[in-house]
Parts: structure tokens; sequence; C-alpha cells
């Protein structure tokens, strides 16, 4: 590895990267929920967010803030910052900065992004109901995996609205492969679907096993990356990696009688799939073959590190990235969330 | 006279820095994971060469003032990485929260980590005020890592102890070719447990015993250490 994958690909910077909204504040595939969270925003709603992981919400506040943003009218906080409950009054002082939090100056008619919402609590509500009550919040939008909606107050209920998240499609995740990484020949179309097929409809998941063959691609020097290499890959993820103690004889099992079924139950904790495996072994046997399946598994772990071993060891091996440490570090993406949080 | 004065050398070379031996490729995934921007766990057990990686990851990228190293267990109280982010940028910072960009964070044998500290290991990494996260660890399993940080991670890998050919290079890059013979490094090896951070120190006792006879054998390593760990 003379460079990094996408460096030789004409990158600077990981095309992949999973941070939300890194490269651009289009959103692909949002532009029903995200047209009707501004119609909510601008109707004076409390508007209501959920979706699982990886499905693009943070992408989403990233976009309104987008849309919003410019005249200070946007607070964005996340609530997993919040040490112990939201403290929405600081919040509004800090519009005015220093002087606003001496002199307690609170805006009115701000618009309330909060993102991981399912941290807030049924006093949180309260308190920000009562803020937007008098006016200082215009709009709240909570985005959140599992909000909490038992402990809503009341009178909060009557201006929420429900928002669901549109379901990502291959056609979308293309569009988002694409608008990262151009007309690559290294990954054609049918790749992007396939792969995409295979991580659950989950963008995130996508864009990690896209970097990991990208990466493995351009190390064994392929020009394009074929259904049997895409193939390969996913069976090199599958298969787990030799552990020394995997199996641990089952003592009270083997006591019982001298034959016996015995289920070993497998679980790949990658994929979390079970296996089951019915075995029909004498006593004896049974100690002999783990005892042999333990070996094994010794000698494939020794022969694996033995290609390493084998070379003649170089003590300036190590150094293989191209480049000073100084270049490498400081060109960076572009800078999401800017120093405030206030747009 | 010490032992290794004897032997020529005028430090103990035994102390001497020891270079990333047999780790190589999990260097080159740690480069690569902070280039990219990822997050990346390294299992492994005490002395398998954990702090070894950071350090030299320190050395690779350091000196610009990017790279939080905090061990845990050095830790007074509990870990805050919002704290260790703030005051980057010194007391002003602190004050008035402003966060540095593009931080590396290197979190080194972290036993724990509290789901407080992973949501805001997660708001930070998403909002890129960190880069990049290399965190290692005695077992991924207790990490007790939430659902949504365990998809950010792009790797976990598991440190193994050396091998027995991979001793020797450590030895010999320590103390040259010509003491002692390669089977008896490797009983020394063996005997400390596949351990690094033993075997270091047994090579010791061993090489005053070698100045003391130099015709030491395979034998009387053996008795050597099995008296010692007695």
């Amino acid at each position: 590895m003379n460079d990094v994958w996408f460096r030789e690909l004409g990158f600077h910077t990981n095309p992949f990267s999973i941070k939300p909204a890194v490269f651009h504040d289009k959103v692909i595939g949002f532009d029903k929920v995200v047209d009707e969270i501004s119609y909510g925003i601008l109707n004076n709603k409390i508007v209501l967010v959920e979706g699982d992981y990886g499905q693009g919400k943070s992408s989403i506040l990233k976009k309104l803030l987008n849309d919003f943003g410019g005249k200070k009218q946007v607070i964005y906080y996340s609530c997993n910052r919040m040490d112990s409950r939201l403290n929405v009054k600081t919040l509004l002082n800090g519009r005015y900065g220093f002087v606003g939090q001496l002199f307690d100056i609170k805006p009115k008619e701000m618009i309330l992004l909060l993102d991981e919402a399912q941290e807030l609590n049924s006093k949180d509500y309260e308190r920000l109901y009562s803020y937007y009550q008098e006016g200082y919040i215009k709009s709240i939008v909570l985005v959140g995996k599992g909000i909490k909606k038992g402990e809503l107050v009341p009178g909060f209920k009557a201006h929420i609205e429900e928002v669901g998240m549109a379901k990502m499609n291959e056609d979308l995740a293309l569009q988002v492969v694409k608008k990262r990484i151009g007309n690559l020949t290294l990954l054609p179309d049918s790749i992007v679907r396939k792969i995409y097929q295979r991580s659950n409809n989950n963008v995130r998941v996508m864009l990690k096993t896209c970097e990991e063959l990208c990466k493995k691609a351009v190390e064994s020097g392929r020009k394009k990356i074929s259904e049997d290499f895409l193939k390969q890959f996913f069976q090199d993820k599958e298969t787990p990696i030799p552990k020394i103690e995997v199996e641990k004889p089952k003592a009270p099992e083997v006591k019982k009688e001298e034959e016996k079924k015995i289920k070993t139950v497998i679980i790949d904790h990658r994929k979390e799939k079970k296996e089951e495996k019915v075995v029909v072994v004498e006593k004896v046997q049974v100690e002999e073959k783990k005892a042999k399946v333990v070996e094994e598994k010794k000698e494939e772990v020794e022969e694996k590190r033995g290609k390493g071993g084998s070379k003649v060891y170089r003590p300036d091996d190590y150094k293989m990235l191209k480049g000073s440490a100084e270049e490498l570090l400081n060109k960076q993406t572009d800078e999401i969330f800017g120093d405030e949080q206030y747009y | 006279m010490e032992w290794y004065e004897e032997l020529d050398f005028d430090e103990n070379p035994l102390q001497k820095e020891t270079r990333c031996v047999g780790n190589e490729e999990i260097l080159k995934e740690a480069y690569y994971s902070i280039i990219s921007g990822n997050i990346l766990v390294i299992e492994g057990e005490t002395g398998s060469g954990k702090t070894k990686i950071l350090k030299e990851v320190i050395k690779k990228f350091g000196g610009y003032g990017r790279i939080a190293y905090i061990n845990a267990k050095e830790l007074q109280k509990e870990l805050n990485v919002e704290e260790i982010l703030a005051k980057k940028n010194g007391i002003l910072g602190w004050l008035f929260k402003r966060y540095p960009k593009n931080m590396i964070l290197l979190l080194d044998d972290v036993e724990h980590l509290s789901s407080r500290n992973l949501e805001r290991i997660k708001y930070f990494f998403d909002s890129n005020h960190l880069r990049s996260i290399i965190i290692t660890t005695k077992s991924y399993e207790k990490l007790h890592l939430s659902e949504s940080i365990k998809q950010r991670i792009r790797k976990n890998i598991q440190l193994h102890s050396l091998s027995e050919f991979e001793a020797v290079q450590v030895f010999r890059d320590k103390l040259g070719e010509h003491i002692l013979s390669d089977r008896t490094i490797k009983t020394a090896y063996q005997l400390s447990g596949k351990n690094t951070q033993k075997f270091l120190n047994n090579c010791e006792h061993v090489c005053k015993a070698y100045v003391a006879n130099k015709n030491l054998t395979e034998e009387d390593v053996r008795k050597l250490l099995e008296r010692g760990i007695k």
C-alpha cells in the first residue's frame, strides 16, 4: 500500500464517510419528508420525526438548517449532549452571546431542532411547552428513534404533527453513492444495487461496505469490481475469524450417556444467525475431536501469522504512507456544523 | 558492574523502546482509519502491544496538536470527552465552549464507556469535531456499546500475542545476534506465558545468568525461570 485507496482514485478524502451530510446539503430521497416538516414549522407546529438508525435523520436536520438558517432564528441541539436535563433557557439566552446570559435576554419566535429526542423526559417536555406557549419558541422539531410519547404533556399533544421517514430504495441508494463518487468505473451500478440489497435498508451499512470493497479492490489492483469479486468479498466477510478458544468442552452433557445427540449452537456474533448442528458421537470421541479442533485452529492461526513471520523483518516497513503527516491531516472534509448552534 | 556493561552496552538494552513487531498489518489499519476518518476498536490482552500501536500513531501524526491521548486507567475521575476537547483551546476555549475540529481521539485501555460518554463521542464524531477515534480494550463485549455506535465502528481488530519467531526478533533487535541461541529464547518466551511484557522481564534474569555463565543451556533457562515463577 503506497497510498490510501481513495487518493489513488483521485479523491482527497474518504468518499464513503459515514458522518451525516459531510459533502453536500442536498438530501436524496427525503424531499417529501422535508416538505412536510417545513410546512409544520411554518404553521408553528411541533413536528415529530421518527426513524431507525442510519436512515438519514440527522441529514434531514442538516437540510432544515440550510433552509431556515441565516437569520439566527434556528437552534440546533443534540439532546445526547445534555448533562441531566434540557436547559432551554441557556439555549435561548445564548442567542445573544455572553451579554444575553448576563441580562437574561431571550429572543422570540425561535425554531428549535432537537436531535436524539428519545433522551427527553416529561419534565423536559413541560418546560419546552411553557416556552412554546409564551412565544419564545415558534416551532419545535423532535427527531429520534423511539421517542417516549407517553411522557408528552397533554397540551403538547394538541400541536403535534407526526412525520414518518420515507423508505429508502435501491434507486435512491444508488443516487446517494453516485452523488459521492460520480461515474466511477471501479464501482458499477449493478454492484451498488447488490450491496444495498445486503445492507438491510441501512444506508450507513451500505456506505461502510462500499468503502471496504473499494479498498480491497484498489489494493489488489483491480480496475473494475466484478460480480465474482463481490461474491468472494461477502464470503470472506461471513467466515468468522478463527479463534483459539472457540469451543469449550461441555462437561455435563458428555457425562450422562455414552451415545447421545449433542446440539452445538454456533452463534456467529457478527451476523447473529444461529446455526444448529447435530452431531452424533461417542463419549470418548467427543473429547478427542474437541482436542483436535482446537489444535487445528491453533495451527490455522499459526499458519496465517506465519506468512507475516516468514518475511525478513525490516524496521522501516511500517512507514508505508506517503506524504507528510501534516499533509494527511490538514486537508479535510467540509465542516458540518459551525462552531455555533445558531444559524 | 551491571550485567549489560559486561555485554558492551552503555544502557540497559531491554528498556529500549520495542519496535512494532508482528503487528504491521494492524498498524496499517490504524493509519488508514485515521486518514479516512473512522472509528476503530483494537482488542487485546495485557502486554499484547495495544499501547505500542497507539504510540506509533502518535509518532506518525503527532506534533500538530491534533491528537488527544487518554489512558483510562490513569484518570482520576470519570472520562469526559467534551471537557477534553474544550481544553484544547486553552482556558478561553473551555470557558466559551469552543471545540476544535478534526481531532483524533485515542482511548487507551478502556474497560467500560458510560452511555453518556458514548453519546458524546457519537455527537462529536458526527459533527466532525472528532475526525477519527481509536479505542483499545481488553474485551470488546464488555464495552457495552450501543447499537448506533456499533454501526459507526468500521472494524474491530483482535491483537494476537507474538509468535515464537517474532519473540526472537524482538530479542535480537535489542541485544544483537550473538547472545543466546534461538531455542533458548523461545523457551524463555514459552515460560513467560506468551506475554511480551513478562517475557522482557524474564529476559533480564536470563541475561544476568548468561553473563555469569556463557554456556547457558536451555535446561538452565527452564530451571531459572520456573524457580523465578515460584
